[in-house]
């Protein structure tokens, strides 16, 4: 259990070293992550006693126990080294993985925390929306139930301050938009190898919110292109689709 | 029964040199009467002045010692026999050191490993210390280790009992980059302690792969230790300043454990500290090293026949299989090579 | 949007989205169909404040406010002058001063205040630092050439780009073509029957669009860059990690003396209960060596009580 609690800490961990950071390539990532005050580094792994022992990096097929490997480059901002658990020079079997971008070291969340993370975002969205909203209910025996949102008074007042405090720092931590999307991208993949069983009803409804986004991602390629053709210093003339035309058509 | 020592020379056949020293030239031998292979370590006879005296020095301690002594770590004294005005010691045969398996790039030491060769040095130096033995020149080269993965404590020339008052003991002993400070500042009276930074400097030397300390003199060793590990303060070691040959040295903070042995866990660290304490009296003894915590942890020692082993010594394992059952003519053991030297091209059996 | 009309042809713009406004060096705007008028005349006047123009000195105009274009103007043509940076300076007053004399510079020409006392300011800054002006000249031009570097590279990779694409079209339709061209041959020469040769043709064509549905993607990802295999998570032939190490754990167990007597008290009772008094106490050279009493009592003590129980037994007797 301690183990599982300080594997969810390093994933709101994030390390890097000022003064080595600046020279990363292939070849000095592994000594980069490597180095002793990293906190995702474990030193009793295999790759500190070859380096303890001098030997070359061949040897760490030949052992068995943890190990850590370079998995991925994208010169030069990303790399990806994976930390896995080897039982002979054949196998081994993967335990975290951690990527550097422009230097800074995190752990990569797996399938369930990026879940975990998400749908709580979302339940936590809803419930404030749905407590948000129910302060403008009203009830009338004649009327019967009605929504108010105009009086801009809510009934129930309680603790609204630090609702926004959560919210707040819920912003924070939910990622930012490049995360965001990319994730997206990630699990919409996965959604697309391993599709769920979904009813007939449910996938009319799941295609329309797709071909919507690229409609409008879409329209906004189209605006452009048009003002590109107007010249570029025609900055007045960009919400000209938009709006309508002037009613007045003077002379 | 008293051998006729005639006889005994006949019963051990040369099979090939294995190696020489300051004092003896060891072959390997076998048995015949228990087909036994074995290391044969022929006494050089010494010059005329010493050879008046009788027996050397060196092997009369080795005799008188080894054959009272019998454990698994300890290299066994098989067979004692003279001919003419040489004495020649039989031991079990081992096929390396641990000074080759350092050496041996090919080899990887795991932790488990160095835990399994630490295990065995201090059972056997348990064994002594308790029988009141020092050895006084604890090396990886006289840490002698055969084919099953058992390591055996040999070369005991310059062994001695210890706890007595009043005797004289000299302070040129153990092979200078294993020596402690208390020999180099040339203290007449040591302990245990002598041994026990030897074993230090052994692990130490597991873990880097090369020499932890190699001094070129007394000075330097002395230099290079309190660089090391810090210069040891009246506090830390009462009574050094009176030590026979104690040089005040300039004060080194020294380099805290776990930088230098970067891959070792914090059991390891702490027993390391533990075997390098300055003051000998405060020095872990070999019951106090086995009981802590580093030994008992995970990973577990490798069990005897899974230690690396130096490609030549597997190769003539290969070879040993190969020609297992038949009793081979002695052309075809001369053609076998060993650890160390060189095959006899002679084919008729030799006389000692 | 445009809220303003041209001042001269006031129509023309409300009808003409698409005109553009020019604008001057005294900031009145004009829609470019009457500036070309203007200058087909010959005169070139501003229409509003008869200042004496030329025709280049029209601008394209930028933003719809015409005192913030004047503005613009006057600042980039200042600054041309006034190029000096922060390192050329002492200290950061020195800098800021500078800074706020500009801004006095361009607020009265704006604004026209002054107009005359500021712009022999101007030339006497001009003159005193001339050598600073052309060196940040020419510091200022190899920063833009390194853009302009960058960006021709960019365009360069575009077009190799494109040409790389037209040149696939132009293979696939040469493709194309020449079946059309074996199958009209076969049709003519062969002595097959005409309607099997079609349908050969036409699988060969499905089949070669079958293969190139699947070249165009580009071979997805199957392994990381460093040549590990995606899809791990899926083999299901993955140990899991081992629990328990191989070989058993250590276990210290003293080791059993034998003593053949009495247990001889150790090493705590021997100070404790006094054994001590009796011996001589070791010298500090001997202390510092590693020796203590204690340790030559202990001996003491250790031999002289072994094998005070040991009785040779029969058979062990060594002279038969």
């Amino acid at each position: 259990m301690a183990s599982r609690q300080m594997a969810n800490d390093h994933l709101r961990l994030s390390w890097h070293d000022t003064q080595m950071m600046a020279t990363l390539s292939p070849q000095t990532v592994m000594d980069y992550f490597c180095r002793r005050s990293n906190p995702f580094y474990e030193h009793i792994c295999n790759n500190e006693t070859i380096r303890m022992q001098r030997l070359g990096p061949e040897h760490l097929h030949n052992m068995i126990g943890l190990e850590y490997i370079l998995l991925h480059v994208a010169e030069p901002i990303l790399y990806v080294i994976r930390k896995q658990h080897r039982h002979n020079p054949s196998e081994a079997t993967p335990i975290a993985d951690y990527y550097i971008i422009g230097g800074t070291v995190y752990k990569a969340p797996d399938l369930a925390n990026v879940i975990n993370a998400r749908i709580l975002n979302t339940v936590v969205n809803l419930q404030s929306a749905f407590e948000e909203a129910s302060g403008y209910a009203r009830y009338h025996p004649n009327k019967g139930y009605t929504w108010d949102f105009s009086s801009n008074k809510v009934l129930s007042d309680k603790s609204k301050s630090d609702k926004k405090d959560t919210s707040s720092s819920k912003d924070e931590n939910s990622g930012t938009l490049f995360q965001k999307q990319r994730v997206d991208m990630l699990l919409a993949e996965l959604l697309r190898k391993f599709p769920p069983p979904i009813p007939p009803m449910l996938q009319n409804l799941q295609q329309a919110p797709p071909t919507g986004d690229e409609m409008s991602s879409a329209g906004g390629l189209n605006s452009n292109e048009m003002n590109n053709a107007t010249g570029p210093l025609d900055i007045k003339t960009e919400g000209v689709d938009m709006k309508p035309p002037p009613e007045k058509k003077s002379k | 029964m008293l051998p006729n020592a005639n006889d005994k020379k006949d019963r051990y056949a040369k099979l090939s040199f294995l190696g020489e020293g300051q004092f003896a030239i060891v072959y390997k031998a076998r048995d015949t009467v228990t087909s036994q292979i074995v290391a044969v370590k022929k006494i050089k006879k010494g010059s005329r002045e010493e050879a008046r005296d009788g027996i050397n020095r060196t092997a009369l301690r080795e005799i008188k010692i080894l054959q009272e002594l019998q454990h698994e770590n300890i290299i066994g004294l098989v067979d004692v026999f003279g001919q003419l005005s040489n004495v020649s010691l039989v031991f079990d045969f081992m096929d390396t050191d641990l000074e080759v398996i350092i050496k041996d790039t090919k080899i990887i030491l795991t932790p488990a490993n160095i835990k399994a060769y630490a295990i065995m040095t201090l059972r056997g130096l348990e064994y002594l210390h308790l029988n009141w033995i020092l050895h006084r020149d604890l090396k990886p080269n006289n840490l002698l280790v055969n084919s099953d993965g058992v390591l055996k404590i040999g070369d005991f020339g310059l062994a001695k009992s210890f706890g007595s008052p009043n005797r004289i003991y000299t302070h040129h002993v153990v092979t200078r980059w294993y020596r402690s400070p208390e020999l180099l500042f040339g203290a007449r009276q040591y302990g245990t302690g002598v041994d026990m930074w030897a074993v230090g400097c052994i692990l130490a030397e597991l873990m880097l792969r090369v020499p932890f300390m190699p001094g070129d003199s007394d000075l330097d060793q002395l230099t290079r230790i309190f660089a090391t590990l810090g210069t040891p303060s009246e506090h830390e070691w009462p009574y050094i300043s009176k030590l026979h040959d104690y040089l005040q040295f300039r004060h080194f903070p020294g380099t805290p454990l776990e930088n230098i042995f970067t891959a070792a866990g914090n059991d390891l660290i702490h027993l390391m500290r533990c075997l390098f304490a300055m003051n000998p009296l405060r020095r872990v003894s070999c019951q106090e090293a086995l009981s802590m915590p580093y030994f008992g942890n995970k990973p577990a020692p490798t069990v005897g026949p899974k230690l690396p082993m130096p490609s030549s010594v597997l190769a003539a394992k290969e070879g040993a299989n190969a020609n297992a059952d038949d009793k081979p003519p002695l052309k075809r053991k001369l053609v076998e090579t060993t650890v160390r030297g060189h095959s006899l091209p002679q084919k008729k059996r030799l006389q000692f | 949007m445009d809220d303003q009309a041209c001042p001269r042809c006031k129509t023309t713009k409300y009808r003409n989205p698409s005109l553009k406004l020019m604008v001057n060096v005294c900031g009145h705007t004009l829609c470019e169909s009457c500036v070309d008028l203007l200058f087909l005349k010959g005169s070139g006047a501003c229409p509003e404040c008869m200042v004496p123009l030329r025709r280049n000195n029209f601008r394209v105009q930028l933003f719809e406010d015409p005192m913030v274009e004047k503005e613009v103007d006057i600042r980039r043509r200042i600054l041309r002058d006034y190029n000096k940076r922060e390192e050329d300076f002492g200290s950061l007053e020195e800098y800021n001063d500078y800074l706020e004399e500009i801004e006095n510079i361009v607020f009265n020409l704006c604004n026209n205040i002054e107009i005359f006392e500021t712009n022999k300011r101007i030339e006497a800054y001009k003159r005193d630092n001339r050598e600073v002006i052309q060196r940040n000249k020419t510091r200022v031009g190899r920063d833009e050439y390194a853009l302009e570097e960058m960006l021709e590279l960019e365009r360069v990779q575009e077009e190799s780009r494109k040409k790389e694409l037209e040149e696939l079209e132009i293979e696939h339709k040469k493709k194309k073509a020449r079946d059309k061209q074996a199958l009209i041959e076969e049709l003519m020469y062969s002595g097959k029957d005409a309607a099997q040769i079609v349908n050969e043709f036409a699988e060969k064509a499905e089949k070669q669009r079958e293969e190139e549905k699947q070249l165009p993607p580009p071979k997805p990802a199957t392994e990381f860059s460093t040549g590990i295999k995606f899809g791990q998570t899926a083999d299901p032939s993955l140990l899991p990690v081992p629990k328990s190490e191989e070989g058993p754990l250590f276990v210290y167990e003293p080791f059993l003396v034998l003593t053949e007597g009495p247990a001889p008290p150790p090493p705590t009772e021997i100070e404790a209960k006094g054994y001590i008094a009796h011996i001589r106490g070791e010298t500090p050279q001997e202390n510092a060596g590693g020796f203590t009493s204690t340790i030559a009592c202990e001996r003491a003590l250790q031999e002289a009580l072994q094998g005070l129980y040991y009785t040779p037994t029969a058979g062990l007797s060594l002279a038969t």
